[in-house]
């Protein structure tokens, strides 16, 4: 029944295999017993955890770089020992449910049964793991049933330059770089800040300063210098038409710009300043030569006063 | 004389219902989305038996099948350049191959030009062609002979002595995909063949998990115990599929058997349970037929239309915008469901993303359902554009499995504020200081105009001044 009979023969024998399994255990179950795990340290004493189908190792069992975890136990089928064809040692990340598979080494007479497990057997995905549930599964041909068994919990113990080497092979192993078909994360755009204006207190006091400066001005011009008006009737009556109109083109100028500021185009503040301009030079060379010639004739009557 | 002309009408009428008629029963015999003519290539004629109800099934559903041995020398997937048939089922042959019309180049080729391959294979031949294709497209396949047992689920009612019959559960409901092969959860799936492993690949979709006991083993080999299983747990798949770029699909079963009429009409039982249930093959094996032939998962997007959010009287598909302009973007989406075409459902636990980007994305946001019509699902959302002038896209990049790729991309000039669109200055408080510092240089001017043209000299005091 073992390997070395000739493959030719191999149907023959699986099914005499499955035949005497058949036979032996009509309604059988898998199972063990005498179960334990080692961690065998080099150098140091080896602890020993028991475990049975029933009972799992209790706590985590912590696995350092160095150490061996020697898992040993006897198969049997009911009550008599037996190999199973299928017997693996699982090896599980709960979080993500990867799992690897360890075939245990069986004997066929005894059915003492070991696999040894150390941190180069894990996969860098395992290793990293902060955690990992291990499993026994037996199961054969036949009519006896298969089963699954906890064992417990193994830590995996790692030096951080360690678990930086294996953080970095784990990324390699699951596909670092290719594309993933899913949902991307969420991009909003930052908008760059608006331009903020300072507090309206301080624009306000400046507001006023700029105002008072006018007031300052008007307040100079006539208490102070003796500014007046004194000379509008005069002048109206010496240039009746062009006085008004100088000062008048004077305002509308300012209030065509005011409409540029508001709502004109540059065309409609062109065509004002042309119907606009020529109204302003002509009356204004015509108001200043008033303005000149009534301050000669002041002047004039001035000297004579003298 | 007189009657000719007339017969001649009559004539014409029924040569043109006659067409109308044939267009009509064409049209009702609804030929399937993405063509329907069939290659099934299997090598004994006699063995369509075998699969009779499968094929049956096809050819209820609009498919040409057409039975051809891999042996006939006229056989070519190609004729013109163009291809011939629109889908392939390669059933297991009994000899080493294909032959030579069915190379993977050539198989490459016909998916490259959208056709779709569903490939059946059973443990004992895995011809050469098939295993160069799967390991093209990053498929492990299990040497020869390598067979998928497991302990835990298979059935008690077939040969119980050998667990070679696994019953697979229908994969999980995934909240974040379609899974067009979900179906009823508590089907049981008879599968008798090989296991195989995928590569990483966003293109590579697994279809049937093997359930975690299971494991592959060399079924020549008269190991008393599998010491070195070639694969094992749900690492290892059954059913796979690669959807290639172009949307054509690949579909690699590992049991051809699964197929059968036997599987179909299988009476199962799990180890432990106490009744005996008809398998849901036939129901799998149409949807992954059904899948593979372009009748399921083909998503089409009817229209898009992206304008200005708060303006009802703004153009729809504007060439450009300005920065900082609120815009909407809408997306009808279809799905077509073996005969027709139904509004498109984003699976829950996903997300339908418009991208807004010039090289990088500017923004990755999520389209909502705005509405739903007998036919099609409009997604949308609205955003700012940012405040970056340039060439930019709207672009909906959803791709993902078991579905067509959708990849839709539409350039958008976006400018910068025009000289009569800035905020006026009057209403930013920081400028108030300039502008009455312009109003007191006109209020100045205006009143000195007025001094210098009318103000008397102020003689009195000068003359006091003076006389002092």
């Amino acid at each position: 029944m073992r390997s070395t009979i000739s493959s030719g023969m191999s149907s023959w024998t699986l099914f005499a295999l499955a035949f005497s399994s058949l036979a032996a255990a009509a309604s059988g179950a898998w199972t063990f017993e005498d179960a334990q795990a080692v961690i065998a340290a080099k150098g140091g004493k080896a602890e020993a955890y028991k475990f049975s189908p029933t009972k799992p190792i209790k706590g985590a069992i912590n696995l350092g770089p160095k150490d061996i975890l020697k898992v040993s136990l006897t198969v049997k089928e009911d009550s008599k020992v037996g190999r199973p064809h299928q017997a693996f040692l699982l090896v599980q990340e709960p979080e993500s449910k990867v799992e690897a598979f360890f075939p245990l080494n069986v004997k066929e007479l005894s059915g003492k049964a070991k696999v040894d497990l150390s941190h180069k057997d894990l996969p860098a995905f395992l290793l990293t793991a902060p955690s990992l549930s291990l499993s026994l599964v037996l199961g054969s041909f036949g009519q006896s049933t298969a089963s699954i068994a906890t064992i417990g919990n193994v830590e995996p113990l790692l030096d951080p330059a360690a678990k930086a080497l294996l953080e970095k092979q784990k990324q390699k192993d699951i596909g670092e770089g290719t594309v993933v078909y899913r949902a991307k994360d969420e991009i909003r755009h930052v908008f760059r800040a608006d331009p903020q204006s300072p507090p309206k207190i301080i624009t306000l006091v400046f507001l006023l300063s700029v105002l008072a400066g006018l007031g300052g001005l008007f307040v100079v011009w006539f208490p102070i210098l003796g500014g007046n008006l004194s000379h509008l009737p005069k002048a109206l009556k010496a240039a009746p038409i062009s006085h008004p109109l100088f000062f008048a083109s004077l305002l509308s100028l300012e209030g065509i710009f005011f409409m540029y500021y508001t709502q004109w185009n540059l065309f409609q503040t062109l065509a004002g300043m042309a119907v606009v301009g020529p109204v302003a030079l002509f009356s204004g060379s015509r108001a200043l030569r008033e303005v000149r010639a009534r301050r000669e004739r002041e002047s004039a009557r001035r000297c004579e006063e003298k | 004389m007189r009657l000719q002309p007339q017969s001649d009408m009559a004539s014409r009428t029924t040569f043109l219902l006659f067409f109308v008629n044939l267009l009509f029963v064409s049209w009702v015999s609804a030929a399937p989305l993405i063509g329907g003519r069939v290659l099934a290539v299997l090598e004994e004629q006699s063995d369509s038996a075998k699969y009779s109800q499968f094929l049956v099934d096809l050819k209820g559903r609009g498919f040409d099948v057409k039975l051809e041995s891999p042996k006939k020398d006229t056989l070519s997937l190609f004729k013109h350049g163009e291809k011939v048939w629109d889908h392939v089922i390669l059933f297991p042959p009994k000899s080493k191959g294909y032959g030579p019309a069915l190379t993977p180049q050539q198989l490459l080729e016909f998916t490259k030009l959208g056709g779709n391959v569903l490939i059946l294979t059973s443990p004992s031949s895995i011809p050469e062609q098939i295993r160069e294709l799967a390991r093209e497209l990053g498929i492990g396949l299990p040497p020869k002979d390598y067979i998928a047992v497991d302990h835990f689920n298979y059935d008690t009612v077939s040969k119980s002595e050998k667990h070679d019959v696994i019953l697979a559960n229908r994969p999980a409901v995934s909240p974040a995909v379609h899974n067009y092969f979900s179906g009823k959860q508590g089907d049981l799936i008879a599968f008798r063949g090989a296991g195989h492993t995928l590569g990483n690949g966003p293109l590579l979709v697994p279809i049937l998990t093997a359930p975690r006991t299971a494991y592959a083993y060399d079924s020549k080999e008269d190991f008393a115990y599998a010491q070195d299983p070639w694969a094992a747990g749900t690492q290892m798949q059954l059913i796979s599929a690669m959807q290639a770029r172009n949307n054509a699909r690949i579909t690699l079963a590992g049991s051809a058997d699964m197929f059968s009429n036997e599987f179909f009409e299988m009476k199962v039982q799990r180890p432990g349970s106490v009744e005996s249930r008809k398998t849901a093959n036939k129901e799998f094996c149409r949807d992954v037929a059904a899948w593979t032939f372009g009748e399921k998962g083909i998503v089409k997007v009817n229209a898009i239309r992206h304008y200005l959010s708060n303006e009802p009287d703004s153009p729809v598909n504007p060439n450009m915008y300005r920065i900082k302009n609120d815009a909407t973007f809408e997306i009808e989406l279809s799905e077509y469901d073996t005969d027709r075409w139904v509004p498109f459902k984003v699976p829950s636990g996903d997300s339908l993303q418009l991208e807004f980007t010039m090289l990088d994305p500017y923004y990755r946001i999520p389209l909502f359902p705005a509405s739903t019509s007998s036919n099609y699902t409009t997604y949308a959302t609205s955003f700012k554009i940012p405040d970056q002038h340039g060439v930019f896209a709207f672009r909906v990049n959803y791709k993902r499995p078991y579905i067509t790729y959708v990849d839709e991309k539409y350039s958008v000039t976006v400018r910068h504020f025009a000289h009569d669109e800035y905020t006026r200055s009057w209403d930013i408080s920081g400028a108030w200081v300039w502008i009455a510092g312009i109003a007191v240089t006109i209020t100045g001017w205006i009143g000195f105009c007025a001094l210098w043209l009318w103000s008397a000299p102020a003689a009195i005091k000068a003359g006091l001044k003076k006389t002092e």
